[in-house]
């Protein structure tokens, strides 16, 4: 044991290194020099209308002001980097243990978009992941713990881990949720959602009853050659979202790196995009006292 | 003498300092400890995952969704962390334990144990970490700052980055050894001698390849009591974590010989760790042969101690343990064994905040008759 004279020295000890430290924290990070802006490497088709979310490119104005990134930095290095490591490439500390992994943000890959299968993201699909969250990963929903314009600021800093979101301008393929107006769901539109998963044959990976256990679901792999599971609809628990928009966007443009196809061209009718969102809805199974008891823990939910 | 000793150890299972780690935590969720502690073998400060988890995923209510236009200061979210190289951390648990009245009898005589109720500051921890070279050496410290008892817990030096993810400690350590329970007067925690609030200077060399995780230490073996500068306790830890749960073994031998007097303490133990659902379970049996000679008690005295819990988690934020003690302190003795049905009640309301109930049914041989007081303990634990 200790005498308590040497605590009080370990307890001084700990206020004089904490102070000055404490103080450098609160100077502005580093950044490093945003570099020259290269023009769109290959101008893509005009956005959908309407444009209310332009990706605009970086000005001369912009240049010249405090990087607004480095609040942006300073976040992700406290809440983000955990999982998804100081670098942004998904090799966080805690990364090893986690199923579906952390994403890596320096790829530029994300699967959740309004974009074409592969393309980068909009601003708008990054705030809407990082403040919904995830359910069913470890991918927290941070507008339980991160204001508004933090999060605009930390995806500021995503935004700068890609050089791709420099160089690419993505071109909207789904239309802005709020301007979606989707349909009541009917017997009728559910039925032919029903018919339109058979005929599309999403039963192969998501199985007859949407179970997620098609012929193809155990040979599946994600782009890092992982094994990946179909979406088994019956938990009524959605990565993208469960809102009848959220499942529109998921089916026309896809998930990036995963098996799961954009089937935005072999639906291109609106309606039934509606009939095949509202068909997933209704195969919610109820999980009854055995669900509860011995179903799938998720971390936050 | 015996029962001198006896006694002592009781008073070791009353007053001994619980403290604090969460295994059934990394159990339900398939981590190894050093998945959310800085301290790789776990208890102590929270490393930066350990911080978002406790603040994400524990808390029973979820904060209210901040304004929209809220200022970019402030953000509740705390990472321990100040400037690039120091963190910090904290433990604080007071506690009321109440002992109900317990009857007993020695030698004809009846022997009574009259209800206690007392406040007590359980623990008050803090921990600092400086990071001298990222992710590769730094110095930890866990000290002690409740009144009546402070000292540093744990004081090590930590090398990290060697291969396989494996680590050096060298310092003031925790030996590796067994579930590193919440519970400090848990027998397996409390005969085996590896607690909270026993610590032993040495090394610790440690890996966690793939899936498994392994720690060997070599230190004085004060931690024993069995220190005789001549030679060293040696204490390993090994197993495999797997999403559905873990099994692992723990070793430790310490000699503390000397030219009159040859004594020494062997345990080994296995742990094993289950999960389903809401379900966790968790379970460890260790055997403990001490030894000396020349003695005028028998030369070499056995012991068995078992520890299992089911963890339900009725709710985020929730969880309901049920447990089962054991202990038969003296395999040569008949009917000496004891025995403690634990059952406790978790909430995390917010982040940063626990209140818990716990409930101890304890069985005890009748001339023991505190070992039968029943306890209830109230708790209410801050910490990040
Ligand atoms: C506890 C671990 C954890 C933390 C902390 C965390 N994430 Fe994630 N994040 C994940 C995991 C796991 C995934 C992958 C989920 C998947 O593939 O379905 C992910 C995915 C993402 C994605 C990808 C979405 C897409 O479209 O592909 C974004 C964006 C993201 N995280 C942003 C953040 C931001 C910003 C923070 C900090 C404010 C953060 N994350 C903190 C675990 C975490
Ligand atoms: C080649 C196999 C494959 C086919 C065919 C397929 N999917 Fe998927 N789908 C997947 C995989 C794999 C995932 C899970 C991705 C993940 O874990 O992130 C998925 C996920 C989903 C999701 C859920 C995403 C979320 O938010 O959690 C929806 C909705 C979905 N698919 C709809 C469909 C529909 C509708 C069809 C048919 C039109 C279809 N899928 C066809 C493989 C497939």
């Amino acid at each position: 044991m200790q005498s308590s004279h040497a605590t009080r020295r370990t307890m001084l000890i700990l206020l004089w290194a904490s102070l000055p430290l404490a103080g450098a924290s609160a100077q502005p990070a580093e950044e490093p020099p945003p570099g020259p802006q290269p023009a769109p490497a290959k101008p893509q088709a005009e956005p959908i209308p309407p444009p209310s979310n332009p990706e605009t490119p970086v000005t001369a104005a912009a240049l010249s002001a405090p990087a607004p990134s480095s609040e942006g930095r300073r976040l992700y290095r406290k809440a983000c980097a955990p999982c998804h490591g100081i670098r942004g490439d998904g090799e966080g500390p805690a990364a090893r243990f986690l199923d579906p992994p952390p994403r890596d943000f320096t790829t530029g890959n994300y699967k959740f978009r309004s974009t074409p299968s592969g393309a980068v993201p909009l601003t708008e699909d990054l705030i809407r992941t990082v403040s919904e969250g995830i359910p069913g990963t470890f991918m927290p929903r941070w507008k339980e713990h991160l204001s508004g314009a933090e999060i605009a600021q930390v995806v500021e800093y995503l935004r700068e881990l890609s050089p791709r979101f420099r160089e690419e301008v993505p071109e909207r393929v789904v239309p802005p949720a709020d301007s979606l107006a989707p349909p009541e769901s009917t017997e009728e539109l559910i039925r032919r959602g029903e018919v339109l998963y058979r005929e599309l044959q999403c039963t192969k990976c998501h199985g007859d009853a949407g179970r997620g256990d098609g012929p193809s679901a155990a040979e599946l792999r994600d782009d890092l050659g992982r094994p990946i599971l179909p979406t088994d609809f019956g938990a009524g628990r959605f990565r993208g979202g469960a809102r009848p928009e959220d499942l529109y966007r998921t089916m026309v443009s896809g998930l990036s790196g995963t098996p799961m196809p954009a089937y935005g061209e072999s639906i291109a009718e609106e309606r039934d995009r509606w009939a095949l969102a509202h068909y997933l809805r209704s195969l919610r199974r109820p999980g009854g006292v055995a669900g509860y008891l011995f179903g799938p823990q998720t971390p936050w939910e | 003498m015996r029962l001198a000793r006896q006694l002592g150890l009781l008073a070791v299972v009353v007053w001994a300092v619980p403290a604090w780690a969460e295994p059934h935590l990394a159990a339900r969720e398939g981590f190894v400890c050093s998945q959310c502690h800085h301290n790789r073998t776990g208890g102590g400060m929270r490393n930066s995952f350990g911080r978002v988890y406790s603040q994400v995923v524990l808390p029973a209510f979820k904060p209210a969704p901040r304004e929209e236009a809220a200022p970019a200061v402030g953000s509740l979210f705390l990472d321990g962390q100040l400037g690039e190289h120091v963190s910090v951390g904290a433990d604080f648990r007071l506690q009321v334990s109440t002992a109900f009245a317990a009857k007993g009898s020695f030698q004809g005589q009846q022997l009574t144990a009259r209800p206690t109720s007392t406040f007590k500051i359980a623990e008050a921890d803090l921990y600092l970490s400086v990071q001298l070279l990222e992710d590769r050496l730094s110095v930890y410290v866990d000290e002690v700052v409740s009144p009546e008892s402070a000292a540093s817990r744990e004081a090590f030096l930590l090398v990290e980055g060697l291969p396989a993810r494996g680590y050096l400690k060298a310092g003031r350590i925790l030996l590796p050894y067994g579930l590193r329970l919440a519970d400090d007067t848990a027998f397996i925690r409390d005969v085996t001698g590896f607690n909270y609030g026993n610590q032993d200077l040495g090394l610790e060399l440690g890996a966690e390849p793939g899936p498994t995780f392994l720690a060997v230490a070599v230190s004085n073996g004060t931690q024993g009591g069995l220190d005789n500068n001549l030679s060293k306790q040696l204490t390993a830890s090994a197993g495999l974590v797997g999403r559905l749960g873990r099994v692992g073994a723990s070793f430790s031998y310490a000699d503390g010989s000397t030219e009159q007097r040859k004594v020494s303490r062997r345990v080994w133990g296995a742990f094993a760790t289950a999960t389903v659902g809401r379900f966790t379970i968790l379970a460890e049996a260790d055997h403990v042969l001490d030894r000396q000679s020349p003695s005028e008690e028998p030369e070499s005295r056995e012991q068995w101690a078992f520890y299992g819990e089911l963890d339900v988690l009725i709710r985020r934020g929730l969880n309901l343990r049920v447990g089962y003690d054991f202990n038969d302190p003296d395999l040569a003795v008949p009917e000496d064994q004891r025995e403690r049905f634990n059952f406790s009640l978790d909430v995390f309301p917010l982040q940063f905040l626990r209140a818990s109930v716990t409930y101890h049914l304890r069985r005890d041989i009748p001339q023991k008759v505190a070992g039968n007081q029943d306890l209830l303990l109230v708790q209410l634990h801050g910490f990040f």
